[in-house]
């Protein structure tokens, strides 16, 4: 068993969003089966929607446990970016992973990366003019269209 | 996501102000030269390629006749580079009961360097040999002995077209390149010109807040140590001046572009055609009715091809951009001119424009879909004046996503201009700028 807590700089807890260049404090505590086991720790975004999943680890780290119990911290720097971001068709998420790969044993815990606390939402997409056009025509509900930007 | 702002001021006396080089002189030489070039390539191409190539096809339908060599003798020409060789033959040949004399020993009518290479090529012709010619049914005076395909276009065509194609591309390029040239020095005078922006923008009430790009200069270094991705895009270690911005696809790069997709669509169809309509007993309806929809396709290519070529000529934006790093929220100065025939523009509308694209696998192809997620028409413009030139103050959305560009997932940020020209295709060209991730954290912000 492994858990991940994450918390701010100044103790903060039970805040899960982080802005970047913030200082990230990562306590892993783990409970394997077994003595000398290799841990691993990311931190990681990944993709998610329509398109092809894609992920890139911010920062990693690797260490080796003794004993099968114990517990670790570590502080990290957010990075700049991709923000979390919750699009029509694609979505960034965070995640810190901590995993041992010998024995399959794997916990993750979702963060934000964000200025606001929330991940920045997108509108629907905007449609041509022409096409709400040719919407309306036919009494279907039109999104916004390119000549009303989004609000 | 909040509507960005825009505020519209024109700027054609500062423009008008900056200097300009005699543009004349500096185009003249490009264009002399670069023709000279392409008529040199187009004489080879039509006959040395074309010509050569369009006989020997037409020779093909051509009927054997019975035929005896009255002489066969290798021609020497010299001048100041040396020798060169060419066959020369004479020879008899009979056509309906008649009698007639030829002197064309085949399509390939160069002169070669090496004569062992054309005494070899003869040498199944010596004197009084008895052997076929090949003549025109149509006119029989017309007669080749040698109906091989002329190798030499295969060399000569594709050299001639370098020819035209750099020759053209001088003539037509260079004077443009001149020309754009000078407009972005004008440009960036005109973007460096900071002071004199401020002052038409505080003339007219729309002075921005102190909020500015020395703000950004001084936050970069704080970056050190905090990881970026390479999916996004980041400050470097340049200031934070004007930018003149390239076009996200040049014309010239849509044409070949799509030339090429019309030339490969086109060639495979053809070949279907051409083996369909060369059937004796005609062309079979069944496969007429299965080709008409590629013909068409192909059609609708090629005038897609003619409309990007005649977008070639449509009048070009020069764009320069105030601020070399932008984020969500930040203002800034987005300045144009363009060059070319503007008064045939009867309307211009500038979009700030983002979209989503994500790439997928479906089956066995690959798909990338877009979708715009917000437009913002930064300007509407009808008078020519403001057309040539502008400058507008654009606000990016407080909660605007940066820029990411991963590999299969991407946001992207365009500046779009729309341009409506009556009877010609439209100014449609894109600008792409990249919007930055939120300034890293201050503890003591």
């Amino acid at each position: 068993m492994i858990q991940i807590e994450l918390s701010h700089e100044d103790g903060r807890e039970g805040e899960d969003w982080f802005c970047p260049g913030e200082l990230l404090v990562v306590k892993v505590r783990w409970q394997l089966p077994k003595d000398n086991c290799e841990l691993s720790l990311q931190v990681l975004w990944e993709t998610e929607g329509k398109g092809t999943d894609e992920s890139e680890a911010a920062h990693e780290m690797e260490w080796e446990s003794e004993k099968s119990s114990g517990e670790q911290t570590f502080e990290v720097l957010m990075p700049r970016g991709p923000v979390s971001f919750d699009g029509n068709m694609l979505k960034i998420r965070w995640y810190v992973d901590c995993y041992v790969e010998a024995l399959g044993i794997k916990a993750r815990k979702p963060l934000m990366l964000s200025t606001t606390g929330a991940p920045i939402r997108l509108p629907e997409p905007v449609i041509p003019a022409g096409m709400a056009k040719v919407m309306k025509l036919f009494g279907m509900k039109t999104p916004p269209t390119e000549s009303t930007p989004t609000t | 996501m909040e509507t960005g702002s825009t505020t519209t001021v024109t700027t054609s006396t500062q423009i008008e102000n900056v200097r300009r080089p005699n543009r004349w002189l500096l185009g003249c030489f490009p264009i002399a030269f670069g023709s000279i070039f392409t008529l040199a390539g187009l004489g080879v191409l039509i006959f040395a390629g074309l010509w050569p190539l369009s006989l020997w096809f037409q020779s093909l339908s051509w009927v054997e006749a019975p035929c005896k060599i009255d002489s066969a003798s290798i021609e020497t020409h010299s001048d100041s580079d040396g020798d060169t060789y060419s066959p020369k033959v004479t020879y008899t040949y009979v056509w309906k009961g008649d009698n007639y004399q030829g002197t064309r020993f085949a399509w390939d009518q160069t002169s070669y360097g090496s004569r062992s290479s054309i005494e070899k090529w003869m040498e199944p012709f010596p004197v009084g040999a008895k052997t076929v010619c090949y003549v025109n049914p149509k006119d029989p005076k017309d007669a080749v002995l040698l109906r091989s395909f002329p190798k030499i276009v295969l060399f000569v065509i594709p050299f001639s077209l370098i020819f035209v194609a750099v020759g053209g591309g001088v003539a037509w390029g260079v004077p443009r390149l001149i020309r754009n040239q000078q407009a972005r020095m004008q440009m960036v005078a005109l973007g460096q010109d900071r002071a004199a922006m401020r002052t038409m923008a505080a003339v007219s009430g729309t002075e921005r807040s102190p909020r500015e790009s020395a703000t950004i200069v001084s936050r970069a270094p704080e970056q050190e140590g905090i990881p970026v991705s390479a999916s996004v895009p980041h400050e470097t270690g340049e200031s934070n001046e004007p930018l003149i911005i390239e076009p996200k696809m040049g014309r010239w790069m849509n044409l070949v572009g799509i030339l090429l997709i019309c030339c490969f669509w086109n060639g495979i169809v053809s070949v279907f055609l051409f083996s369909m309509f060369g059937d004796k007993n005609g062309p079979p309806i069944f496969m007429m009715l299965f080709l008409t929809p590629f013909v068409l396709v192909g059609l609708g290519l090629m005038a897609a091809v003619g409309y990007t070529f005649l977008g070639l000529f449509n009048p070009k934006p020069v764009l320069v951009c105030s601020d070399r790093w932008l984020y969500a929220g930040s203002e800034f100065e987005l300045s144009w001119m363009m060059k070319g025939n503007i008064s045939r523009i009867r309307k211009l509308t500038v979009y700030l424009e983002g979209t989503e694209s994500v790439t997928y696998r479906q089956g066995t192809s690959t798909r990338t879909e877009n979708k715009l997620f917000y437009s913002l028409p930064v300007a509407e413009l009808t008078d020519s004046e403001s057309i040539a030139q502008s400058y507008h103050i654009v606000k990016i959305p407080d909660d605007a996503m940066h820029t990411f560009n991963a590999t299969s997932n991407k946001i992207y940020w365009q500046v779009r201009f729309a341009g409506e020209i009556p009877w010609w295709p439209d100014v449609a060209d894109t600008f792409e700028i990249n919007i930055l991730p939120p300034l890293p954290y201050r503890k003591d912000a």
